[in-house]
């Protein structure tokens, strides 16, 4: 635009802008009663440098390139999920091991076309090919179509829950595949660590259900699959939100900073809808807590900012409940991990998974290049399989 | 060994690294984080444009991570929360940064490796291996490559260490001086404590092992560069015989382990001499008649010897060499007696004062080396046909002053080179030795020394002659040893202000080779020694040096390029060395092995 947009009207526009950005966030500013009632149940844990019993933790992470190559309606994805393994050593020098053999990393493509069969039977392979689960036995495993009804207006059978009747949009929605790919991959990774039976699971995203009860969702089956069988060996679903998106969260903060003397180490357990809780007009319509879930607003070290977690219902029942010890040992050991060098203030797997899965923009293109140079094989090196179509028009102009 | 054996017999093993980056200035190799250090050696077979198997010296390494470009902020970290702590999950991103340069490579020419300069490069991502990895297997099969792509630049002759791969000496590859560049100018460079002695030891031990192995061989079956090498080794702590207090002897106990015979046609009429009575020194069971005392005539002695050893000015040397030229081999005699008449032009009152005093260490018996006799009684003709015959011959200095070792030296030096000279020239042998009519070529090469020439005419006729063929025939100078003379403390005789107005060694250096005579320079310094000598140097020992000037000298005059050494010139250990020459395509760190 050769900054011709910089005029006055532009001026006016930003301070109105910013004005509205204001009043929106004061608009979502608990009041003071519901303050009062938030602070009070505030409560610290202690700073974590031992720990009663070494346990084992997991964390997942994705990545990918979305879409890695385009033809017309035509798009191939590439979804990458990693996964890791650690056990606590409380007594010795390195406090946090990886268990050997414990790092598997999914790798994919994913066709996808916005004809629908097509497009549906791209996820149905990913889904069984890929992640090695069937739909069948995710909703079989699950309690997704008693939570599906329970949730929502109408009854969903097991029957119901075919890869046709899901809903996806054409796939030429790229932003939405990918998250779509993305959170399957991630959360197909997650089920697969089941297996070394971590005491938590820790997932880099909320554990939200934006769909259930409205309509059928992949990454929803997935996540009542994977939080049903984690809870049935014992394991925490733990989802990490580094964004809380709690307004005025950080007036949480200042509370139990300047009213409880916290600067750390503390935590908020959010009243729950799933607990029969009534929801606080400030958190209203946000999904936090989510559905079947209980949420902790949080913080580990003076150098972080408040996070959320976000815990499955029936496993805080069981586990948690409101017991302020049982609660200081949970974040006790969450915070346990924070402490490596390299991610101090934040959960070393997930940092650690974050690591193993995130491409490099060489790792990027060297994936592109394999295509490109078996494109070129099979005789398809043309047009915008070779180059972005955006990039070749744009070029032209 | 072809290049499919050496890659097989590589990759039985793990390979080190991965060749990362590749130019014509720096290599840089990530590899697993194994011990290594400075100076070790890898292979990097690739075949990208010929089958080549590329030989790579770390001189720089440091630590590395796979995936956290900055170690920093992890160690500041640990220091800033005293809970923080390193997972267990870092081994396999523990990885070692190595660069350096390439030596060169190495490629089958006619069944044979041929190492060249580093005139290429090897492909992206080729596997390396270290030299000295893995096993005892697996290190005796990586030693075998290395020797087999360095086969012609180990060389054959005479041993001096083995191939040292940062702080280990592979024994099995063993590096030698062919025994005909002992006829050209070695340099050792080394500081007080690096073990230049033990050096010179190993030498010797090597150069008895050469002739020995050469006396026995027949002369068609010697390597190309093989020749006999005769050793004038000035001894300064009188150690080379017997070695140190404790052990079981030096050159006594080489000879001790040899057959009588061989012995013999190594050590025989002497190979110890020492200005101790000879009385004492026979009366040694382990040196017996082997050892002589040394001793010298004044009539041995030129003016060109002395003023290559002490200041002369211009008119001094003037004045001396006519003194010389008017009273022959009496000159000195003449001068410290008082019968050279002064002159106005040349043999002035002070240059004739000037060269009195400085001939003052030989007047009366102050000198043990040069004593005063009316009769000519000398060692000099016999260490000559010693020398000539391949003989080493330990010189025991300790008794003699520096002027006096520096004498010795130089009349050897100039003694045999005289003589080297006079028999390139002649054709025959009376053209040669000269007939009592025609004076021969050793009479226009020797003019004045009368009483030396009588000496070595007595024993150059004899039936062991060694410049006489079985028939009489004139021996060419190549079946010659190589004669090569140590000059120990070599700035104190090579340095530019002593050889401003000509010196013996300048000659020797400049045209030595020709005539098969040798220097080695031995010296705590580079830098004090004349260019002129140090450009004629071609084989280079260099050890550890005491700063960085001495440092900087050693990489400017070495033969070979050893820029990339430099910095390990400051660290290396006792007996570690590199050899450089301009017959070696690559320098090549040594380890000499201690002398036992």
């Amino acid at each position: 635009m050769d900054f011709d947009f910089l005029d006055q009207t532009l001026l006016n526009a930003s301070k109105e802008a910013i004005q509205r950005f204001k009043d929106a966030i004061e608009g979502s500013k608990p009041s003071d009663k519901e303050l009062e009632a938030l602070g009070a149940k505030i409560r610290p844990y202690d700073h974590a440098r031992t720990l009663p019993a070494d346990f084992r933790i997991s964390a997942v992470d994705g990545s990918g390139e979305y879409p890695v190559l385009q033809q017309d309606d035509i798009f191939v994805h590439f979804a990458t999920a990693a996964g890791v393994t650690y056990e606590t050593h409380t007594n010795r020098q390195s406090k946090i091991a990886a268990i050997d053999g414990s790092s598997p990393l999914l790798k994919q493509f994913i066709l996808l076309r916005d004809e629908k069969k097509t497009l549906s039977e791209g996820y149905r392979e990913f889904v069984e090919h890929g992640i090695g689960l069937k739909l069948k036995d995710l909703v079989d495993g699950s309690d997704y179509c008693q939570a599906y009804s329970s949730q929502g207006k109408k009854t969903l059978s097991p029957s119901q829950v075919t890869w046709s009747g899901m809903g996806f949009s054409q796939a030429s929605q790229i932003a939405s595949h990918a998250y779509l790919l993305r959170s399957t991959a991630e959360l197909g990774m997650a089920i697969r660590l089941l297996e070394k039976q971590p005491r938590y699971l820790l997932l880099d995203t909320s554990l939200v259900y934006f769909l259930l009860g409205d309509s059928i969702f992949l990454p929803e089956i997935f996540k009542r699959y994977l939080v049903n069988q984690a809870t049935a060996q014992g394991t925490a679903v733990v989802a990490l939100c580094k964004s809380h998106n709690i307004p005025n969260g950080d007036l949480i903060g200042r509370i139990a900073k300047e009213e409880h003397g916290f600067k750390d180490h503390w935590y908020l357990r959010l009243p729950s809808s799933a607990l029969g809780e009534p929801t606080p007009n400030f958190l209203k319509d946000k999904e936090i807590p989510p559905k079947l879930c209980v949420s902790y607003l949080f913080k580990f070290e003076a150098t972080s900012f408040p996070m959320r977690i976000d815990l499955d219902v029936v496993w805080w029942s069981q586990n948690l409940a409101d017991d302020p010890i049982k609660e200081a040992r949970f974040f006790g050991d969450l915070d346990f991990t924070c402490h490596e060098v390299r991610s101090y203030g934040y959960p070393y797997p997930m940092h650690a998974a974050h690591r193993r899965a995130s491409l490099t923009s060489q790792e990027r293109k060297a994936v592109k290049d394999i295509l490109l140079k078996q494109a070129q094989h099979e005789g398809l090196a043309r047009g915008s399989v070779v180059q972005d179509p955006e990039a070749v028009h744009m070029g032209g102009i | 060994m072809t290049y499919n054996d050496i890659v097989q017999n590589l990759e039985k093993d793990e390979f080190f690294g991965v060749l990362a980056h590749a130019s014509t200035t720096e290599i840089v190799i990530y590899a697993k984080n194994q011990d290594t250090s400075i100076g070790d050696l890898y292979l990097i077979p690739s075949d990208r444009g010929g089958e080549r198997v590329y030989l790579f010296r770390m001189s720089v390494y440091a630590n590395a991570l796979r995936r956290e470009e900055d170690m920093e902020f992890m160690a500041k970290n640990e220091l800033a929360w005293v809970d923080a702590y390193y997972a267990e999950d870092l081994d396999k991103d523990k990885l070692l940064k190595l660069s350096g340069v390439l030596l060169g490579y190495a490629e089958l020419e006619d069944d044979k490796w041929k190492f060249r300069t580093p005139r290429k490069l090897p492909a992206h991502l080729s596997k390396v291996y270290k030299v000295g990895f893995g096993g005892d297997q697996a290190i005796l099969r990586q030693q075998k490559c290395l020797a087999a792509i360095l086969e012609e630049q180990l060389g054959e002759g005479v041993y001096v260490g083995d191939l040292l791969a940062g702080e280990r000496a592979l024994t099995g590859v063993r590096v030698n001086i062919p025994g005909e560049y002992f006829a050209h100018h070695l340099g050792v460079f080394g500081r007080t404590g690096t073990g230049k002695s033990n050096n010179l030891m190993v030498l010797i031990d090597s150069i008895y092992a050469n002739n020995l192995r050469l006396i026995n061989t027949p002369r068609t079956d010697w390597f190309p560069k093989d020749r006999m090498v005769s050793l004038f080794a000035v001894d300064p702590h009188d150690e080379f015989a017997k070695w140190k207090p404790g052990t079981s002897g030096g050159i006594t106990k080489i000879l001790k382990r040899m057959n009588p015979r061989d012995a013999g046609l190594l050590a025989d009429p002497f190979f110890y001499i020492s200005c101790r009575e000879e009385g004492t020194i026979q009366a040694d069971p382990e040196i017996g008649t082997r050892g002589r005392k040394i001793i010298l005539h004044r009539k041995d002695l030129t003016p060109d010897d002395i003023i290559s050893i002490m200041e002369f000015t211009d008119l001094m040397s003037a004045a001396a060499e006519l003194i010389g030229e008017m009273h022959g081999e009496e000159w000195i005699s003449a001068v410290l007696n008082g019968d050279v008449e002064q002159d106005e032009n040349v043999i002035s009152k002070m240059s004739l004062a000037g060269i009195n005093r400085r001939l003052g260490f030989l007047a009366g018996n102050r000198s043990a080396l040069v004593p005063n006799s009316s009769t000519y009684n000398s060692l000099l003709a016999d260490i000559v046909i010693a020398l000539e015959s391949g003989r080493l011959i330990d010189v025991d200095t300790s008794l003699m002053t520096e002027v006096e070792q520096f004498l010795l030296t130089t009349v050897v030096a100039r003694t045999i080179f005289a003589l080297r000279k006079a028999l390139k020239s002649a054709c025959n042998w009376d053209g040669f030795i000269g007939t009592a009519k025609q004076p021969g070529e050793m009479d226009r090469h020797i003019p004045f020394q009368i009483s030396l020439k009588a000496a070595l005419r007595e024993r150059l006729t004899a039936e062991n002659s060694p410049y006489r063929e079985a028939g009489g025939t004139l021996r060419n100078i190549n079946q010659l040893p190589a004669i090569n003379i140590i000059i120990e403390e070599a700035p104190s005789i090579l340095n530019p202000a002593r050889l401003k107005f000509g010196s013996v060694f300048r000659d020797i250096s400049r045209q030595g080779r020709k005539f098969g005579i040798g220097l080695t320079v031995v010296s705590q310094q580079v830098t004090e020694i004349d260019t002129g000598i140090l450009s004629q140097v071609n084989t280079e020992i260099t050890m550890a040096l005491g700063n960085d000037e001495e440092r900087q000298a050693a990489v400017h005059t070495a033969s070979a390029d050893i820029f990339s050494f430099k910095r390990e010139l400051q660290v290396m250990g006792t007996g570690q060395a590199i050899l450089s020459a301009s017959y070696k395509n690559v320098p090549l760190p040594v380890q000499v092995p201690e002398f036992k």
